[in-house]
């Protein structure tokens, strides 16, 4: 009877409990992490005899937290991908906007740039027309530089969202280990309670610490869970938190205890809201900021090279259209020493833009050898392919050049394990400005005026090609010096002359003779950038024998050239190492022209020949027998004078044919053979009657006729001028015609001409300095015509087309992490269904337990009832 | 399975919250008119609708060019045509002149309009365009390019054409340099020309007279003349010069060291012209013979023929001043007729190039339409049926969260 009370008081109690439980589940109902929670109960066993009845009611063994600790990794696991991809994407949408939308484009600012600059060319003596550049430039500059603005606003907004995230991991640690501390230091053998609640606080707060990293737990015995995040990083041990920081350049700083010396843990951060964001911000942020500084560069540098090659409205060249992105705050700003390096005092880095249409976009890394000293790689910094790798070799300053850009290293000391960042474009959009300001300064004429002489014969027509350099010596400010004329001497053959004196052009010492054209080829028309002359100057070029001897009939001793050698070499043009060398040789009295054959056939050298001899006297006196004069075998009797010599020898058809033409002014009369080959002069007559001869040495030399014993002659041989391409260099055997170690004269004027057409012999051009030349728009034409070249990066594109990959590249990420943010988005929502299936709270379940429980409660008091019933009557049989 | 009430309401509000989603995307594609709103709509879309409206844009600027082209080329043409009109006028006034039954008086009064209409040639010559510049002065659009000083004609313009781009390879010439439309004309006998050095200091000049000789001059050509004052190599006072062929500066015969007289005629190779003015000592001049006679020099020297020829003393001369004047007015039609053709040819191609531009663009905008329009019938039809899918998930929603055991307890 007793036993039934007890047993009922059981019941009573027990029901109560799962009624409290039942109603902690339905108040919990909606509490983030709550695990809903049952009571176990076992039913009694009374101690009493075996063989009759040993119930003795039950008793509540625990309240158990129905959790199921793989679901809850899961979700934690599904939080983290997803908090990830959704930061990662909610920044993107930040971004999307400033490349692609209505009025935001850059690409519309770059199409009315140069638009403008083609109305411009329209009336290039407009000034409104040219302010409207100048208009268009500025908007192009603010454009650029205001997506650059927004680009760093996103970058400082992400570092503050980064900061308060850490700020909020920091808590959740703490709150962890405080949750460690205390299951640490509770009695294990006590089940539900407390416990119970501490461990789905737990869970919450690893799932929340979940949204911002990446965690991983581990059991740590006594209840304790020791938690790491992203690549292994210990955040909780037991009751000790470590703390993340953001350091003043925005990394991640982790300090394993309070105080403690931190580390960089930035690429160990995965997952979360902070890998999202990290993500974004060094890597597509930064990739995106770098491809619109890569096209800002270009677009700058292309303008202000083609610029600076043309006329303002006043005559001068063109100045800094941009602002020049090689300035030495710019460069010094590309280069950053990476932590931990050992920095030599004065030693400095310069990253140099040299040529805009190679420049790629990537970051790179210099790289110092740890073992070899000197040794330098530069690896892109996304996939550490090494893009140039080399030794220094001592100089000060010195140059590594790579995919368009050059390093200057200045201060000898760079220490072995140096590291750092090079990067070219980062801020280059931003760094974009306007340099000019006064629209007559916009240069859109050319700097060259090429005039066709008013008599020409021919169709031949001469073009501006290019200025490679407006710093060569030849231009001046308002005009060449000199000024050149070229001057056909045959339909395919030309000289360049000084035309300093229009009415009588000069030869250049040494001279530009006979360079050839080909009618149809693009070749440039002046000896190129870098091409140098070495004339043959030896004592014994064209020179006289000092006494002529006699002949009976018109033989000839030759030019008396002794045999020689040249020897040329190569160097690379580019690196400067040696190539290997080459010579050539030829016999004794080689004419000229054979010897520039012989020259000539070697790479890089074009040789060419001319042959000249001076008459200054002439003497005629028919004492005896008239004089006659034999120039290459074709006489000329009784010469009167050497204006009449001079006409007579240019109307010999043989002479004409081999390229020998006369000019004389009265005093003195030159032969010259185009060709190069010698020269030979016979003379017969009386010994009064003579020529006086002028060697290319200044000598002098009188050649009288020899009576009836024959002719006297003298045999000239020419010169050879060689023109020699960038890195070949000739030396001669100093035996007379080559010099050992001859004198290199510097060519080339700075710009390139082309020719076009049929010239005719005879006809002539003129290049001058284009003063006045207010109507000219050449330079603009090739300035605007940028709008449409393919110019920047492999396979080339225009710059509106470089604008329109970014913008399909930032479309295809932002598209791409929408679509993992909403297949993350299924698949949390699939685990949190999960794990809600069996921890979740649901009511209707709880409303059945509240009426189960209730009529178990009512049906237990009833058993009381029963026992009191049972006593009652009892007592009243006793009574 | 077993679901907790908390993901009954969850899954709804996420059900929802996706529909409401997709109908602001299509909302905001109908109250944009763009299919494409964002570049992750479609990203190769979005490129390819950066590059077509650049090519659009393009083409505007080429037809805006062309437009430009088109006033240029047309200036030059009217200008050209009046150049024209007048040249006929005084290939009249020659012919009149030549006739018979005509008094010196009335020559003179022909010479008078002949320099009336010398002025206006001059004046049309040295026209401007819209932007103040010259028409015809090549590049050097600020320097007035003809230059009239009695029967001097002075060319200060250059030979430079400029060039339009009205399609991605067409340069358009919008301009011809007054050198080749009115002074490179072939003419019926030699002439020549002078020019002072630039690094002159004197202030002497040379005024051509007349070709005494237009045989000799033939011959002599295209030889010219160079003529230096006291080379510092010679003897001889201030007032000596030397007269050398250009080519070889052999010294033409006779004409070494002379006296210099102010305005005494110089007779060489058939070319008479005269010094005046004072020379400096270093002063060169460079005469220029050519087969070639400007327009300008031509109707010059018709009036200054008419005005100094004697018709009955020097009949032959005056004949063939009439004879060359009219041969030469025929080559100077017939060099502005062929620019003038040229121009022409040039305005055709300017509007076919326009109306090609055109007709691009158009088809490039309907492309570009396709790519970033939205299909009004298909996004409208969309939206209802999102908006129905919306409702419909709502009521839904309305209707399991009321269901609870806890309604009837």
């Amino acid at each position: 009877m007793a036993d039934l009370l007890g047993i009922g008081v059981a019941g009573i109690r027990i029901n109560q409990q799962a009624l409290a439980v039942t109603g902690q589940n339905i108040t919990n109902a909606n509490t983030p992490g709550y695990s809903r929670q049952r009571v176990d109960v076992v039913a009694q066993v009374s101690a009493g005899n075996a063989s009759s009845f040993s119930g003795a009611g039950a008793r509540v063994d625990s309240i158990q937290r129905i959790a199921d600790d793989y679901r809850v990794r899961q979700v934690r696991s599904d939080q983290t991908n997803f908090s990830d991809v959704d930061a990662f994407a909610t920044r993107m949408e930040q971004i999307e906007g400033l490349f692609f939308g209505e009025g935001g484009g850059i690409d519309e600012a770059i199409t009315r740039f140069f638009d403008s600059l083609h109305s411009a060319n329209a009336r290039p003596a407009s000034l409104p027309d040219r302010q409207i550049v100048l208009n268009q430039a500025e908007s192009l500059v603010q454009r650029f530089n205001s997506v650059h603005a927004r680009i760093q606003e996103q970058e400082k907004g992400v570092n503050e969202l980064l900061g308060s995230s850490l700020k909020r991991v920091n808590e959740l640690a703490t709150g962890l280990a405080s949750i460690n501390e205390r299951l640490g230091g509770m009695d294990q053998s006590v089940k539900g309670g407390v416990a119970n609640t501490l461990l789905d606080q737990r869970d919450e707060l690893l799932r929340e610490l979940a949204e911002h990293v990446r965690v991983n737990t581990v059991d740590a015995g006594h209840g304790q869970l020791n938690v790491f995040i992203g690549k292994g990083l210990p955040l909780v041990l037991g009751s000790v938190t470590a703390q993340l920081e953001l350091t003043e350049d925005a990394a991640i700083l982790l300090r394993p205890d309070r105080g403690a010396v931190g580390q960089i843990i930035t690429p160990s951060i995965t997952g979360g809201d902070l890998g999202g964001m990290l993500r974004f911000r060094d890597s597509t942020l930064r990739e995106a900021g770098n491809a619109l500084g890569r096209i800002a560069a270009a677009l700058a540098q292309t303008v202000n090279n083609t610029h600076a090659e043309g006329l303002d409205l006043r005559g001068a060249f063109g100045g800094l259209f941009f602002g020049d992105l090689n300035a030495a705050a710019l460069t010094r700003d590309r280069a950053t020493p990476l932590i931990g390096n050992k920095e030599a005092p004065n030693s400095a880095l310069d990253v140099f833009i040299e040529s805009p249409d190679q420049l790629t976009g990537s970051d790179y890394e210099l790289v110092f050898s740890d073992n070899v000293p000197g040794a330098w790689t530069v690896q892109r910094r996304d996939g550490g392919e090494v893009v140039a790798q080399g030794v220094l070799d001592g100089n000060d300053p010195q140059d590594i050049a790579f995919e368009g850009l050059r390093i200057r290293l200045t201060g000898a000391v760079f220490n072995p394990g140096n590291r750092y960042a090079i990067e070219p474009t980062r801020n280059m959009a931003g760094a974009l400005s306007l340099a000019i300001e006064d629209p007559a300064r916009l240069a859109l004429a050319a700097p060259i005026r090429l005039n066709a002489e008013a008599d020409n014969v021919g169709s031949g027509n001469l073009s501006l090609q290019s200025v490679a350099d407006r710093t060569h010596p030849f231009f001046q400010p308002g005009s060449l010096v000199p000024p050149l004329k070229l001057v056909f001497t045959s339909p395919t053959t030309y000289d360049v002359m000084d035309n300093s004196d229009p009415s009588s052009p000069r030869h250049f010492v040494p001279p530009l003779r006979s360079l050839t054209y080909v009618p149809g080829s693009s070749r440039p028309s002046l000896p190129e950038e870098g091409d140098r002359l070495v004339t043959m100057q030896g004592n014994s070029v064209g020179a006289l024998p000092l006494v002529p001897s006699i002949t009976t009939g018109l033989d000839t001793d030759g030019n008396r050239y002794s045999a020689g050698t040249v020897a040329v070499s190569y160097r690379d043009p580019v690196t400067g190492a040696p190539l290997q060398n080459q010579s050539v040789g030829w016999g004794p009295s080689a004419s000229a022209r054979e010897i520039a054959h012989s020259l000539g056939a070697l790479s890089g050298v074009h040789a060419r020949a001319v042959t000249e001899l001076d008459i200054t006297g002439l003497t005629t006196n028919k004492v005896d027998t008239a004089m006659v004069l034999v120039v290459n075998g074709q006489s000329f009797n009784d010469p009167t004078s050497l204006n009449k010599l001079a006409d007579d020898i240019n109307a010999n058809q043989v002479l004409a044919k081999e390229g020998i033409i006369a000019r004389a002014d009265g005093t003195r009369l030159r032969l010259t053979d185009v060709h190069g080959n010698d020269i030979v002069l016979h003379v017969a007559g009386d010994p009064t009657d003579s020529v006086t001869v002028l060697d290319q040495q200044g000598r002098s030399q009188v050649v009288n006729g020899a009576g009836s014993a024959g002719y006297k002659h003298v045999s000239v041989g020419g010169v050879v001028t060689t023109q020699l391409a960038a890195g070949v260099t000739l030396n001669g055997d100093g035996q007379g015609l080559f010099a050992t170690n001859p004198a290199h004269v510097g060519t080339g004027f700075g710009f390139g001409l082309s020719i076009t057409g049929q010239p005719e012999t005879g006809d002539q051009f003129s290049v001058t300095f284009n003063e006045d030349a207010t109507s000219d728009n050449r330079n603009g034409l090739v300035l605007a015509g940028f709008s449409a070249e393919a110019v920047l990066g492999d396979p080339p594109v225009s710059f509106g087309e470089a604008y329109a990959l970014i913008v399909q590249d930032v479309g295809n990420i932002q598209s791409e992490a929408d679509v993992q943010r909403e297949a993350a988005q299924v698949l949390l929502e699939q685990s949190v269904a999960a794990r809600d299936s069996v921890s979740g709270v649901n009511l209707d379940e709880e409303a059945a337990d509240l009426i189960r429980f209730e009529q178990a409660y009512n049906a237990s008091a009833q058993v009381i009832a029963a026992a009191r019933q049972i006593f009652d009557t009892l007592l009243d049989a006793v009574r | 399975m077993r679901i907790s009430t908390a993901q009954i309401q969850q899954s709804g509000i996420t059900d929802m919250q996706r529909l409401n989603r997709e109908l602001a995307t299509t909302q905001e594609q109908i109250a944009s008119g763009r299919r494409i709103v964002r570049a992750s709509d479609d990203p190769v879309g979005a490129a390819k609708i950066i590059s077509l409206k650049r090519d659009i844009e393009q083409r505007e600027t080429f037809i805006r060019n062309a437009s430009a082209a088109e006033t240029a080329l047309s200036l030059e043409e009217s200008a050209l045509t009046r150049v024209t009109d007048i040249v006929q006028r005084v290939q009249e006034l020659a012919l009149q002149s030549g006739g018979g039954g005509l008094t010196s008086q009335d020559r003179q009064f022909i010479a008078a309009e002949i320099d009336e209409r010398l002025l206006e040639l001059k004046e049309l010559m040295n026209g401007r365009g819209p932007d103040g510049q010259f028409l015809f002065a090549g590049n050097k659009g600020a320097t007035s390019p003809f230059e009239v000083d009695g029967t001097t004609i002075r060319y200060r313009g250059d030979e430079g054409q400029r060039q339009l781009q009205i399609d991605r390879a067409l340069y358009l010439q919008i301009g011809d340099p007054g050198s080749q439309v009115f002074m490179d004309i072939p003419s019926v006998s030699p002439s020549f020309q002078v020019d002072r050095h630039q690094g002159n200091r004197g202030d002497a000049d040379i005024i051509p007279v007349a070709v005494t000789d237009s045989e000799a001059l033939g011959k002599f050509l295209p030889e010219n003349i160079v003529l230096d004052f006291r080379p510092t190599s010679e003897a001889g006072g201030l007032t000596n010069f030397t007269v050398r062929r250009a080519s070889d500066g052999r010294v033409i015969e006779g004409l070494e060291n002379i006296a210099y007289q102010p305005g005494s005629p110089i007779e060489v190779a058939g070319m008479q012209f005269k010094l005046d003015g004072h020379p400096a000592e270093g002063d060169r001049f460079t005469v220029t013979t050519t087969q070639d006679q400007s327009l300008l020099q031509t109707v010059a020297n018709l009036a200054e023929g008419l005005k100094q020829i004697d018709v009955d003393k020097q009949p032959d001369e005056f004949r063939k001043l009439i004879e060359e004047s009219l041969g030469n007015l025929k080559h100077a039609t017939d060099n502005v007729l062929q620019v003038q053709s040229e121009v022409g040819a040039r305005l055709n191609t300017v509007s076919s190039v326009q109306s090609f531009h055109a007709d691009q663009n158009l088809a490039t905008q309907a492309l570009l339409s396709e790519v970033q329009d939205v299909d009004y019938a298909e996004a409208v039809s969309r939206l209802s049926f999102q908006s129905f899918v919306l409702e419909a998930a709502q009521q839904a929603f309305i209707r399991v969260s009321r269901i609870s055991l806890f309604n009837v307890l």
